[in-house]
């Protein structure tokens, strides 16, 4: 099983910066080493209670990636007082309703398929202008020859995975999310401080 | 004097760069824009691999920085006292110490590792350039992968010259897909960054684009079949540690055509010069 | 035996050491202060708020201290410390009509509504060096004429009264202003960008190019309209109060250029506007801004697009000094690993040439 725990040291060296400089430092890693290992179960390893809905992993993702330049949606579960406020207050996003303009999207689950199909792909001149999607599940594993077998870039050979807590129809509409690379959404999915990162890029098979 | 946050940039700006490196990595090979901020060095002289460098530091992580393969070349020994100054990063010139890796122009021979990250400094990131300046062309040219101007220009070379003219920034396929920049590294690198371990990110700051490679991603340099890329080679090995499959750079001796081959790459000369003195 | 290089770090220190005596220069002679620069090189330190992009007289004074008075490098430090800086926000667009004037001409008027005001301008000196200033002199006294209160409208505003000037257009789609150094440019660029480009670009690129426009490349017979320097409130709504306060006073260049227009098909001949602002007095950059923001309104006007100026990709792409010397002066750095590899190219191809001659010699 590939997990990667967070160091929670920090140096004594650097302890004159602001620790809230480095500890997003230090998630932003994570994240972006879970981007670049889709399939790996990344632990942010924080101990945080859920706002609403919404896990620690989802808060300190927001934390890290959102701010005043990021619209973001949140689907009705997890578009409550207390959620609504935490990105108001701690990351200046505004909220959005219109999935195409969303850049982030907080999901506390799969989203029908109409609303998966209305997130923003990007454009052929710019692909990079697409909706990243957060989406809240029970587990991860990563036993051999079960669920899932990722492949594509940042996998080497094949990568298993297995998700607890998603709508199945979730993987019957990823192949064509992927199929239209360069453009389609990512995808960050969350469970308590547990994060796994799809890319587009990434290829699936299920596994019986 | 106000100290400065950590690694330089604020916090806005470290955000504004990460959620493009996290675009960069799940389209690799696309160059991403990004609103490069004027650094405290020169636009040309890695100002995009700084940027890079300081939204992905942490405090644990170890930084070498090389220009030219070499550590103690002037520009690399400013950018790591840089970062020494701004993230009090531990730093270090062996290849295997380090957990980042900044470079100007090459790819370090010691094979990279799993939980390595090199980035790039970038002077022109669009591959297409020098035959398209336009970038509202170049930019067409990408989203509907129409890579004939570049085919032709390759074939073009060959015709003339009887090969390819291009012995740096040697352009390559990523995935398949994106046709990208490696940096002006010459193209006896562009073999590691096929299938390579470690996550390669790209910055390239005057021209406000960042693009990466993500680990174990195919990356394939341009060519044809009766004309298959090939590396440049050396008659002799380098005279310093004897190396037969590395970059040589060549060193004037006298003023009578006097020269030499060593190694472009300090720390693995030094490395195997070391390890063949202890065999003695 | 050889033995590469070492020591980059130690002449690296040794260099900054040099460059710090070479900036004092004789220590005999009394140091220059930041404030002295301030008050009396007033309009290099104009020149480096502009360019530099940050209204601060007494950074930009260091700057040129410390830069040993190169200008582009003082602009480039400002630049720098501009990024470290925090953002509050966007300041209400400032109002030049209200402002209070110390320089004030007209090309188009002899005479005009507030009157032409000559104000510091070295327009009709003779260029005769002043050997009495080597030793330092005061100035007579200026005369001064009565504060009129009488208001001094924007020239093209009595233009347009007449339905001959065109009305000021964004020539994008959008009200909001867009900002370059928070999205980086892309093409097409609508004017408000290429504004905020060529108030940012250098003095000397947009000159020559404002000047490539009056010999033939792109002509379009260029009129100062008006030319106004003086200073004007900066306000600013934050959040929590939600109505403007005023932040402070700014001395601002504002050249408005007049230019014939034909006409086309959707509009009937009419002049349309040019249009140059400036940090301080810098009124050549001003002029020189409007006759290029003029030119690069070349696609919207319907105009043919056939001289540098008018080419936006080109104007805008290269007037950021920062940026071009940066990008000049990293030729300086080492590129012998991509030298080597073309040497053993060059080594190649002649090696191949001279077996082909012989071969075919044979």
């Amino acid at each position: 099983m590939q997990t990667i725990i967070n160091q929670t040291g920090i140096s004594a060296s650097t302890a004159g910066f602001d620790q809230e400089a480095l500890a997003s430092a230090r998630n932003f890693r994570l994240i972006m080493d879970a981007m670049a290992r889709p399939g790996n179960i990344v632990r942010l390893g924080l101990q945080k209670q859920p706002v609403g809905k919404m896990s620690a992993g989802s808060q300190m993702v927001a934390l890290t990636l959102c701010d005043h330049e990021t619209p973001v949606l949140l689907d009705t579960s997890l578009g409550e007082e207390p959620v609504e406020e935490f990105f108001r207050f701690h990351c200046g996003s505004s909220l959005v309703d219109d999935p195409s303009k969303a850049m982030f999207a907080f999901l506390s689950g799969v989203p029908d398929a109409d609303m998966l199909s209305a997130f923003s792909v990007g454009t052929p001149a710019y692909p990079d202008r697409s909706t990243t999607l957060v989406i809240e599940v029970d587990g991860f594993d990563s036993q051999p020859d079960k669920g899932l077998a990722l492949s594509g870039p940042g996998i080497r050979n094949v990568h298993y995975l297995q998700v607890s807590g998603i709508d199945a129809h979730f993987w019957k509409w990823w192949p064509g999310n992927a199929s239209r690379f360069p453009l389609g959404v990512d995808a960050i999915l969350v469970s308590d401080d547990a994060i796994v990162a799809l890319p587009r890029t990434v290829k699936l098979m299920e596994i019986a | 004097m106000t100290r400065y946050n950590f690694a330089y940039l604020n916090e806005q700006t470290k955000k504004m760069i990460r959620r493009a490196l996290l675009k960069a990595i799940a389209i690799p090979g696309y160059q991403v824009p990004f609103a490069s901020r004027e650094m405290p060095m020169p636009y040309g002289w890695g100002t995009g691999g700084v940027q890079v460098t300081a939204s992905i530091l942490t405090a644990d992580d170890v930084l070498k920085v090389i220009d030219q393969g070499a550590d103690d070349t002037t520009n690399a020994v400013s950018i790591r006292k840089f970062f020494k100054k701004t993230a009090e990063v531990r730093t270090t010139e062996v290849t295997e110490d380090a957990s980042v890796i900044q470079t100007r122009h090459r790819i370090p021979e010691t094979p990279l590792r799993e939980d390595q990250i090199l980035v790039y400094q970038v002077p022109i990131p669009e591959p297409l350039r020098f035959l398209e300046p336009r970038e509202t062309e170049t930019r067409k040219m990408h989203a509907y992968e129409d890579y004939g101007l570049m085919h032709v220009k390759l074939y073009e070379d060959i015709s003339q010259h009887g090969h390819i003219a291009t012995t740096y920034a040697y352009p390559v396929s990523v995935e398949g897909r994106y046709v990208m920049d490696p940096s002006p590294t010459p193209k006896f690198d562009n073999p590691k960054m096929n299938d390579c371990p470690a996550l390669q990110l790209f910055g390239a700051g005057r021209e406000k684009r960042i693009y990466a490679v993500p680990p174990y991603t195919r990356v394939v340099s341009l060519d044809f079949e009766d004309h298959p890329f090939e590396v440049q080679q050396w008659d002799a090995p380098c005279e310093l540690c004897g190396a037969r499959d590395t970059f040589l750079d060549e060193v004037i001796t006298d003023d009578a055509g006097g020269r030499m081959f060593v190694c472009s790459d300090t720390d693995y000369c030094s490395k195997r010069q070391a390890e063949s003195e202890a065999a003695e | 035996m050889y033995v590469a290089v070492k020591g980059g770090e130690q002449a690296i220190d040794n260099a900054h050491r040099l460059l710090a005596e070479k900036r004092r220069g004789d220590q005999q002679v009394a140091e220059v202060t930041t404030e002295q620069i301030s008050e009396q090189l007033t309009l290099a330190v104009d020149r480096v708020m502009t360019e530099g992009s940050l209204y601060d007289r007494s950074l930009a004074a260091l700057a040129i201290k410390q830069a040993r008075g190169d200008l582009i490098e003082a602009i480039f430090l400002v630049r720098a410390s501009r990024t470290t800086l925090p953002r509050f926000g966007y300041s209400q667009p400032i109002d030049t009509g209200s402002m209070e004037i110390s320089r004030r001409i007209s090309a188009t008027y002899k005479d005009l509504p507030g009157g032409q005001i000559l104000g510091p301008t070295f327009d009709y000196t003779h260029r005769l060096l002043e050997p009495g200033l080597e030793d330092g002199n005061l100035p007579e006294p200026a005369a001064l004429g009565d504060a009129d209160d009488q208001p001094a409208p924007h020239v093209l505003g009595l233009l347009s009264e007449e339905g001959l000037m065109e009305a000021p257009s964004s020539g994008g789609q959008d009200d909001e202003p867009d900002d370059l150094t928070r999205e980086p440019l892309s093409f097409p660029a609508d004017r408000d960008l290429r504004l905020q480009n060529l108030a940012r670009g250098d003095e000397g690129f947009l000159l020559a190019l404002g000047y490539s426009t009056q010999r033939g490349f792109a002509r379009n017979h260029p009129f100062a309209g008006e030319i106004r320097l003086g200073t004007v409130e900066v306000e600013f709504v934050p959040e929590e109060l939600g109505f403007p306060i005023v932040l402070g006073e700014i001395e601002v260049t504002e050249c408005e250029m007049v230019n014939q227009f034909k006409g086309s098909k959707k509009a009937p001949p009419q002049f349309t506007r040019g249009y140059g602002l400036t940090f301080g007095h810098c009124e050549r950059k001003a002029m020189s801004m409007a006759q290029v923001d003029r030119a690069l309104r070349a696609k919207e006007l319907g105009e043919d697009e056939i001289a540098p100026a008018q080419d936006e990709e080109f104007v805008l792409s290269h007037c950021d000094n920062v940026q071009a010397t940066g990008f000049v002066e990293h030729l300086k750095l080492p590129h012998y690993v991509d030298f080597q590899s073309e040497l053993e190219l060059v080594r190649r191809m002649r090696k191949e040439q001279a077996e082909a001659l012989r071969e075919a010699a044979e």
